[in-house]
């Protein structure tokens, strides 16, 4: 089983400095890349791959690379960006990653803004990720001594400089526009689209935003081709991923897999299984914004179409186990004070939405809950859904919500009947 | 009152950026890790170094939660309170905090020494629970952890 | 480009560049909204006025959109009765409402709340929510705005507003989620001149009028009667709002040419001098005797029988006073009450306008390229530099059609534009309000910039492609070239006008002038004042409306014979008079302003008390007539003095406006309550109605149905000021300088010396406002 993302990281090591990542390989795709290969023709290679976005949306990296007008047709300033502001809960993956191997991130950020002909990349990284601030910082500083940054680099005519910019905080600048306008100095309100980052971006350039995990795959596609990643997946899926799982399991942790892994392979083989005297009741798949998944169809494959033909969402493929002793309504409290905490306050759904939901469901919690109750949550799952909102932080909430109302409804009612939680 | 190394290490934020008003950010966490917490005082200062009115730079300091605009203390507990960490005791370890310090969410030791806030998920969910002190991260946090820490922080 | 849409089956017809919610209410088609606002665009952030669209013929779901952020197509399919759209817009109240204080009854815009209205219209009626409201603290924000912050819905537009286009910076949106908070970085008066249009902007209560709240009034309890703003040369159309003989408030009137939906805070808060206790009601003699109204005409009429009678008029009084006295005292001893610097730029106004073309406030705002010459327009003409300010910043057309981004996508519009300003070009004596979003700024003295006014348009003629200036100007669609300066500066602005209309470029030109009626004075063909003062010892002086000592009066007032002054407002020529006779003001008559544009508009009498002073033509047509001036039948309406003014100054011709026929206009609303109680507790017996026959607007809730003349904003389920959206179009607008002559004579420059500039000094009526006294000790 090839896993190339994670090939150069070991648990407790210290990250390969560029002289050692150049030892096991790397830079190797930038140095047959730049000048030799048309950027048009990388982005080809990345869209037959069948590469998807790592931070939630799978949405075909090509495909959007595609959608990055030439730098002919609009030239410079012109802005790659990675998104680096890993905060979804219950996501932990790209941590491993930028400390576990900057490099691979670095070489990802050369290839990548060499192929949409970008001539700035920022680093976006989430405050709290002190460690990964500063081996970034390092990487980038050893990369353009080594010359493999700055202008004209390996005298391809391509001019490249990377900045690290560290976030304060605030999970909505994970939303791609958000970043965007946290970028620029200002308060992380998403941006409506159309128009898209691609033509009106950075401030108005041109710019391609993309998650860590995503950029990282890039080096191995463009030395090994798309094909040889369409060939590392299960089932026909594309490539490897970084999934995990966290919760009451034996082994929680953050697994390089080929996509189209069962879930349930990933949970007893990988992680362990469940912790003794803990059963398993059910899965949100990939961070706080999918829906729950049952025991009962936890076989199901870790992959985008696979999550969708179960009305789910792979999301960050991240899994948080729900066991049987955490109460469902505690829990889907605690997933609602973290949306309702986080909205940005642009949109009144959002804004107006999410508290009263929170507080609804912790009256529920706390025994307070009345019959009316569910309807009205019931309500808020279609006025707070995709399209009512202006971005996805609310659509996402009531993923988790609207499934617990479906799977969870005895326990609702029991709490409202009881005037108390059965779990405490 | 902000000094000349300050207002250098500004100037060389806002070289990273085509608009000075976009290196606010990185430039209060820069005076905040100097000076704990960014005061209306300080606030003004930046606003103006950046070309930018107060309630410019304000609003921009008060949507974030890492830019504390009132004072902490020496150093700032950052509690996870996110799925895992909440499934796993993280609402024990804050009342063992507040046992040990006398201090709820939002508050600071009388010593000055620890204000305790809450941090969503810190992404560190094979390690619930999970908490940061300043820059330090700590991961599988329990009462005893919690009183070295402490104590080690006392000394 | 028009095209057709299909709205619940309905054929529904649109423009191609409109958004479908715009498209929606321009057909009187009721949907729900919050943050759209016609001149602030669209940004979709409260999800009020969601709709449903359908795909195509086969597509019977259909998806729910923002009416605002949707653009129009041919032929586009759309629901608005659609049952998942219209709970959807019942949520959207019922979530805004969650932290709402009710606390309608004793909220002053209870009645006129845009909130109340959209509330009724989603018919969202029961409270659900059962957990605790976040609140807030309010801010003191000086004497003109009042905060009331948990009325609040978070739709933004007082943040855009004041930010985005008004260019203020002491004021924004702190905090995050439910938190957010709209306010200052601390306490303070509000800085910004346009401070007070947050309150009409305000779909709720949050920030109110301050002053207005002293002396309040339900909407529903006032007269409202359309007016002219009388403090700066703009002239921005107002709604001056009365009850019980008492001024209440001004609020805008929407006007497409000229003020749009704004007003500058000395218009909004500067009439408040109507009530200030300066105000002259009682005629007088020199002893500070009071006279009655018929004695101090009679005294007048004895002035005016003397020998040697000189007549100074006033640009702040209305055309037909300034008639009547020109009349009275004959054209040849009828002198224009300015001094001479001001005089010399109001003759040079006129000349220029006489033949370049002119632009209106939204010529200004739509302008590819401004050239401001010499003064700062902020101090002189607010609204007007407000409408520059949206001249350099809107985003360029062609950029926006090349990333295909809607002129009304107010973000993205902005995203695209990236601080990218339009040809905005400065060059004047001092700092001026537009430096910050000008692309070329240069500072001279006076006498430089009038000199290189005329050196521009030398280089436009002779397409000197060397001179920045006259390129950018050249090259754009539709430039405007604003003076405001010496009479030199607006010559030389108009050449450059000429130079540019000659090369086939469609220019215009901005002239800023200092008072209401600067330009009716203009074109009054009075003797400048320098010229009265040898021949005024020994002589009876009657001055309108006019502190003579401003224009540059001093020792020789003391050497006139008899000094008559007639004013509404005490001054120092006031104090000095034989005899002081009061007058009404702007509100307390129907009148006729010209301002810099040339319109000419009608202000109509507003306040309806016990003790109204009349108009000053009115007192001088009386006195003319007992001193056997003029006939006993002269004069006998507003309309008959028009027509004999008409006759008279052919240039102020179009002022006779077509007479009211028919049936008057209500100016009080059908709810209006109390009014033949009102004076119960001195008379029991039901009062008549105030008379005004003499008007196209009655005095009561009776009356014709609204026409383009509408003094009341309201519409079934539009009790706010947005039902401006639902009335029929404004009156037409006449203006007086509509023949520009293309091929006219260049202008010479005036030899020097050129007059002397008087110190500027704050407009004088709105001076008297006690809340502009507040706001200038804040």
């Amino acid at each position: 089983m090839e896993l190339p993302l994670t090939r150069n990281i070991r648990k407790g090591e210290a990250p390969l400095d560029f002289a050692g990542y150049v030892r096991a390989g790397g830079y190797a795709a930038v140095r047959e890349t730049l000048g030799r290969r048309a950027p048009a023709d990388v982005v080809r290679e990345v869209a037959e791959s069948g590469l998807g976005g790592c931070g939630g949306g799978g949405f075909p990296t090509g495909r959007k690379w595609q959608a990055m007008p030439s730098r002919a047709a609009r030239p410079g300033p012109r802005y790659f960006i990675v998104n680096a502001d890993e905060m979804e809960p219950g996501t932990f993956k790209d941590r491993l990653l930028l400390e576990g191997d900057p490099h691979q991130l670095i070489e990802g950020i050369i290839l990548s803004a060499y192929a949409v002909e970008a001539d700035t990349a920022y680093i976006f990284v989430r405050g709290e990720y002190v460690k990964a601030i500063a081996l970034l910082e390092q990487a980038v500083a050893e990369t353009q001594a080594a010359g493999l940054l700055g202008e004209n680099i390996l005298a391809s005519g391509f001019d490249l400089s990377i900045h690290v910019h560290a976030g304060a905080g605030r999970y909505i600048c994970g939303e791609e526009t958000a970043l965007l306008n946290s970028l620029e100095g200002k308060r992380a309100i998403p941006r409506a689209k159309p128009p898209l980052p691609m033509t009106t971006g950075l401030w108005g350039c041109p710019t391609v935003v993309n998650n860590v995990e995503t950029v990282c795959n890039i080096p191995h596609i463009v030395r090994n081709g798309a094909d040889w990643y369409r060939g590392l997946g299960r089932d026909g899926e594309a490539g490897t991923k970084i999934f995990g799982v966290s919760g009451r399991v034996k082994l929680p942790g953050a697994f390089e897999l080929p996509m189209g892994t069962p879930m349930r392979e990933m949970i007893d083989e990988h992680a362990g299984g469940m912790k003794s005297g803990y059963a398993l009741r059910a899965v949100l798949p990939g961070g706080a914004s999918t829906g729950f998944i049952m025991e009962r169809d936890i076989d199901v494959k870790m992959s985008f179409p696979a999550m969708a033909a179960l009305g789910n969402r792979l999301g960050t493929g991240t899994a948080i186990v729900l066991d049987d002793r955490t109460c469902p309504i505690g829990f889907l409290a605690n997933l609602q004070h973290f949306f309702a905490q986080e909205s940005c306050g642009w949109c009144a759904p959002c804004r107006d939405g999410l508290p009263w939901v929170e507080q609804t469901l912790k009256a529920i919690e706390a025994g307070r809950g009345v019959a009316g109750d569910l309807e009205l949550l019931s309500e808020m799952t279609e006025n707070l859904g995709p399209g009512r909102t202006f971005c996805a932080l609310a659509p996402g909430a009531m993923a988790s919500l609207q499934t617990g109302l479906a799977f969870f409804r005895e326990a609702f009612e029991s709490h409202i009947h009881a005037r108390a939680c059965p779990w405490n | 009152m902000l000094t000349v190394e300050e207002h250098e290490a500004i100037a060389e934020m806002v070289s990273h950026y085509p608009a000075p008003r976009a290196a606010c950010i990185d430039a209060m966490k820069y005076l905040q890790a100097r000076r704990r917490w960014i005061s209306d005082a300080v606030l003004g200062e930046l606003a103006a170094a950046l070309g930018m009115s107060c309630a410019e730079l304000d609003e921009v300091a008060t949507f974030y939660n890492l830019i504390f605009r009132k004072p902490v203390g020496e150093k700032v507990i950052l509690l996870c309170d996110s799925i895992t960490c909440w499934m796993l005791g993280r609402d024990a370890l804050a009342a063992h905090i507040g046992e040990r310090l006398g201090i709820a969410a939002g508050e600071t030791t009388k010593d000055g020494r620890f204000t305790l806030l809450p941090i969503v998920c810190l992404g560190a969910c094979d390690h619930a629970p999970a908490m940061m002190i300043g820059d330090e991260f700590f991961g599988d946090v329990d009462f005893a952890l919690l009183d070295d820490l402490l104590a080690v922080e006392r000394v | 480009m028009e095209l057709n849409i299909v709205v619940d089956g309905v054929v529904v017809p649109a423009r191609a560049d409109a958004n479908l919610l715009e498209t929606c209410l321009s057909a009187g088609l009721d949907v729900p909204y919050f943050c759209w606002h016609p001149a602030l665009g669209s940004v979709g952030s409260c999800r009020q006025c969601a709709v449903k669209t359908f795909r195509g013929p086969g597509d019977e779901a259909g998806q729910i959109v923002m009416a605002c952020m949707t653009p129009v197509t041919a032929g586009l399919r759309v629901s608005i009765a659609d049952e998942r759209a219209a709970a959807f817009r019942e949520s959207v109240v019922e979530l805004v409402l969650t932290n709402h204080p009710h606390d309608c009854p004793v909220c002053e815009v209870g009645g006129e709340c845009h909130l109340q209205d959209m509330t009724a219209l989603t018919g969202h009626t029961t409270r659900r929510d059962r957990f605790a409201k976040r609140t807030h603290l309010n801010q003191n924000l000086g004497p003109f705005i009042k905060h009331e912050m948990n009325r609040c819905i978070g739709c933004y537009r007082c943040v855009r507003f004041y930010r985005d286009y008004a260019g203020g910076d002491d004021f924004g949106v702190f905090g995050a989620n439910r938190q957010v908070y709209f306010g200052r970085a601390a306490d303070g008066a509000l800085e910004s001149e346009f401070a007070g249009n947050l309150v009409e902007v305000c779909p709720t209560g949050v920030f109110v009028d301050k002053p207005f709240s002293t002396v309040f009034r339900r909407k529903w309890d006032m007269r409202s009667t359309p007016s002219v703003c009388p403090h700066c040369a703009v002239g921005c159309n107002i709604t001056v709002q009365e009850r019980g003989g008492k001024f209440r408030r001004v609020v805008n009137r929407y006007n497409a040419t000229l003020n749009g939906y704004f007003l500058c805070d000395r218009g909004r808060f500067g009439t408040g001098f109507i009530e200030s206790e300066r105000r002259l009601r009682k005629s007088r003699n020199r002893a500070g005797q009071v006279m009655s109204h018929g004695a101090a005409v009679d005294a007048l009429a004895a002035v005016l029988q003397q020998e040697r009678v000189i007549g100074i008029g006033s640009p702040r009084a209305s055309v037909e006073s300034n008639y009547a006295l020109r009349q009275l005292v004959g054209a040849a001893n009828f002198y224009a009450g300015v001094s001479d610097y001001d005089g010399a730029v109001m003759d040079a106004a006129v000349a220029a306008m006489r033949v370049t073309p002119v632009a209106t406030l939204q010529d200004s705002e739509r302008a590819d390229a401004i050239l401001l010459l010499g003064d700062d327009p902020l101090p002189v003409a607010p609204r007007l530099a407000l409408a520059l300010r949206q001249a350099a910043e809107r985003p360029p057309a062609e950029l926006l059609a090349e990333r295909q981004i809607p002129a009304w996508h107010d973000g993205a519009a902005r995203t695209a534009a990236a601080g990218r300003r339009n040809a905005v070009m400065v060059v004047s004596v001092a700092p001026t309000w537009l430096d910050d979003v000008a692309r070329v700024t240069v500072r001279d003295t006076a006498e430089a910039v009038a000199r290189l006014a005329f050196a521009v348009a030398d280089c436009v003629s002779a397409q000197d492609g060397t001179n920045e200036i006259a390129s950018t100007l050249r090259d754009a669609k539709a430039p405007v070239v604003v003076a405001g300066g010496s009479a030199a500066l607006v010559l030389g602005a108009a050449n450059i006008v000429l130079a540019l209309r000659r090369l086939g470029v469609a220019a215009r030109l901005c002239v800023l002038l200092p008072e209401a009626n600067s330009v009716g004075l203009a074109l009054m063909q009075a003797r400048p004042l320098r010229d009265a003062w040898p021949l005024i010892e020994d002589a009876q002086v009657v001055v309108l409306e006019n502190d003579v000592f401003r224009r540059g009066a001093g020792a020789e007032i003391a050497a006139v014979k008899a000094l008559v002054v007639l004013d509404h407002i005490d001054t120092p020529a006031v104090q000095a008079a034989d005899l002081a006779i009061a007058v009404g003001c702007f509100a307390d008559t129907d009148g006729t302003f010209v301002n810099m544009e040339g319109r000419a508009q009608t202000f109509y009498k507003a306040i309806f008390g016990k003790d109204d002073t009349p108009a000053s033509w009115a007192v001088l047509r009386d006195a003319g007539i007992a001193a056997g001036f003029v006939p006993a039948d002269a004069w006998a309406t507003h309309g008959a003095l028009l027509d004999a003014l008409a006759a008279e100054i052919p240039a102020l011709a179009l002022c006779n406006l077509p007479p009211p026929h028919g049936e008057q206009l209500p100016t009080q609303p059908h709810r209006f309550s109390g009014r033949t109680a009102m004076d119960a507790q001195f008379d029991v017996r039901e009062p008549a109605p105030p008379a005004h026959a003499d008007s196209p607007l009655g005095t009561t809730m009776e009356g014709a149905a609204q026409t383009q003349l509408a003094p009341l904003v309201w519409a079934p389920g539009w009790n706010s000021g947005q039902a401006v959206n639902k009335l029929p179009s404004g009156a037409p607008d006449v203006f007086l300088f509509e023949n520009p002559v293309p091929d006219a004579p260049f202008f010479a420059m005036p030899p020097l010396p050129w007059p002397e500039r008087q110190p500027d000094r704050p407009e004088e009526l709105s001076a008297l406002s006690s809340a502009i006294v507040a706001r200038r000790n804040a």
